[in-house]
């Protein structure tokens, strides 16, 4: 069996052991329910539509993206379930990237029905008929799916490599990084003095770039993990 | 099939193994006994290539496991941990290691497995629901999936009920001498040992204080003792200092009916005869021979600089 194969298979269990996850399922649920909601709500004058489905779709993804690999990896580390897995013929870049995959498919739908829902409340509140730009479109279907699996990349990453206290640190860190590349319109805006900013093919193919290079980074560094710093820096 | 030589790792500067060596043969069952701390665990992760060690080899089928998938194919654990997902069922938690480790056959094997290990029944229930010895059973299971050629067992039985631990000596027992599979067996059930291993190596600190089989470290480490039970009490304090009186006797206890001598070079009759030719009836004697416990304890507590 290839290495796609068994990648495969790794991360369909990982989607099933989340799927059974309620509280899991309802946290990313309350997540992006409420940050749509609110990020609708909030805008007030300054709402744009684009803008919001920007930054909403990614927030969601990767705060999701983060509770699902903090499932995925830290979990099973802590339990120590992980070390047998590393018995089996399985590569240590197969099991991350498998992970990787479960954790990002379904961190994607969430979002997406955070996308979904934020059209229909700003159908209602604006009374009319709004649909995403073609940019914002390309956005959803192409970078915010490679920017979770970053994300969740270099999370499973640190949380294989280090211990419970460091994991925390290094989590929130990639959070607070990322943060600009989600709200480019309002870090822009306030960089230029102009909070009217839109967000155009500019800060999409940006968001991309930045998304790509970390995914390639994280699955570079994927090579250099060892089984014995993951078995001996148990949380 | 297994071989460690000059094995030495550090943790923190700290030595945990220091030149532990020995080799266990296609088709034996080994035991690896020690205290808590010994660096039983350590030995048996270096084997399986999660740690690597700072010097010395340590080899499976003539090589370190390493990253090697096709020999990791060949080979089956059950470590401390049983490795089963809580949220999956005991037929999908097969059902994934069986393809991780490219089994054949795989709802056939599931399906006698699960009727090996009892729990055909509950197939479909999540693990999470299980008991430890539920979770202990099929985690077995999980282990020879695969038709593996060599085992690492840790405590395998820990926290089974006897019936449970039964069928874990009677699944190595099978294992070994029926399918011709080599055993690693790390355990602190000095019964389970001894009913099941043809070798042991006893480790402590660190380095390997014995190594050889159960029958030979018996005769190197006890030496001839002569149970006798008397048929009267009034009796027993006569025959101990009788027993004590006798140059070939170098120690002598009692415990009720009962006298337990250390004799040299003599066989037990010889005692019997100066017994009964001053009178005294005996119901009972026996030659007896440590028991593992005895063996273990003995090497430990010499290792550890205690009597």
């Amino acid at each position: 069996m290839s290495s796609v194969k068994m990648t495969l298979v790794v991360a369909r269990k990982e989607m099933k052991t989340i799927i059974r996850n309620k509280g899991l399922l309802f946290a990313g649920l309350w997540l992006g329910g409420m940050f749509g909601v609110l990020n609708v709500l909030l805008g007030g004058q300054v709402f744009s539509f684009n803008n919001t489905i920007f930054s909403v779709a990614m927030l969601v993804g990767v705060f999701v993206g983060s509770s699902f690999s903090s499932f995925v990896f830290l979990r099973e580390k802590r339990e120590k379930i992980i070390e047998t897995l590393l018995c089996t013929p399985l590569s240590l870049k197969s099991v991350w990237f498998g992970k990787v995959l479960g954790a990002t498919v379904l961190a994607y739908l969430f979002s997406l029905l955070t996308v979904a829902l934020v059209t229909i409340v700003s159908n209602i509140m604006l009374h009319s008929l709004v649909f995403p730009s073609v940019a914002i479109l390309i956005h959803i279907l192409a970078v915010v799916p490679v920017f979770i699996a970053s994300t969740i990349g270099s999370l499973g990453f640190c949380q294989f490599l280090l211990g419970m206290r460091e994991n925390r640190i290094i989590g929130y860190l990639i959070i607070l990084i990322l943060f600009p590349f989600m709200y480019p319109h309002i870090f822009g805006g306030l960089i230029q003095g102009n909070m009217n900013v839109a967000v155009s093919w500019v800060e999409v193919a940006v968001c991309l770039i930045v998304s790509v290079f970390l995914l390639s980074l994280t699955t570079h560094l994927s090579r250099y993990l060892s089984k014995e710093k993951i078995v001996t820096s148990t949380p | 099939m297994i071989e460690v030589q000059d094995l030495t790792k550090t943790f923190n500067g700290k030595p945990v193994l220091n030149g532990i060596s020995f080799h266990v043969k296609k088709g034996e069952i080994f035991g690896y006994l020690g205290p808590n701390g010994a660096g039983k665990t350590t030995t048996m992760k270096i084997l399986l290539g999660l740690l690597k060690p700072e010097s010395g080899s340590a080899l499976v089928f003539g090589e370190a496991l390493g990253d090697n998938g096709d020999l990791r194919r060949r080979v089956g654990v059950l470590l401390e941990n049983a490795g089963l997902y809580e949220r999956l069922s005991a037929y999908e938690n097969l059902n994934y290691y069986a393809q991780l480790y490219h089994a054949s056959h795989i709802d056939e094997r599931i399906k006698n497995l699960l009727d090996f290990v009892g729990l055909s029944d509950r197939q479909n229930d999540r693990v999470g629901e299980f008991s430890k010895g539920m979770k202990r059973r099929l985690a077995l299971a999980r282990s020879i999936i695969h038709d593996p050629d060599v085992l690492f067992y840790d405590e395998p039985s820990a926290g089974l009920d006897p019936e449970a631990q039964k069928l874990v000596r009677d699944l190595i027992l099978h294992l070994a001498r029926e399918k011709g599979r080599t055993i690693f067996l790390n355990s602190h059930d000095l019964d389970e040992v001894q009913r099941v291993c043809s070798k042991i190596a006893i480790v402590q600190k660190g380095e390997v204080k014995a190594y050889d089989t159960i029958e030979n470290l018996r005769k190197k480490s006890s030496r001839p003792a002569v149970e006798i039970v008397l048929a009267d009490d009034k009796e027993a304090e006569k025959a101990l200092d009788l027993l004590k009186s006798l140059d070939y006797v170098s120690e002598c206890e009692r415990d009720g009916l009962r006298i337990t001598a250390i004799v040299e070079g003599e066989k037990t009759s010889t005692i019997l005869g100066v017994l009964m030719k001053d009178g005294i009836r005996v119901e009972e004697a026996k030659k007896v021979a440590k028991v593992l416990e005895e063996i273990y304890l003995t090497i430990v507590r010499q290792s550890e600089g205690k009597t």
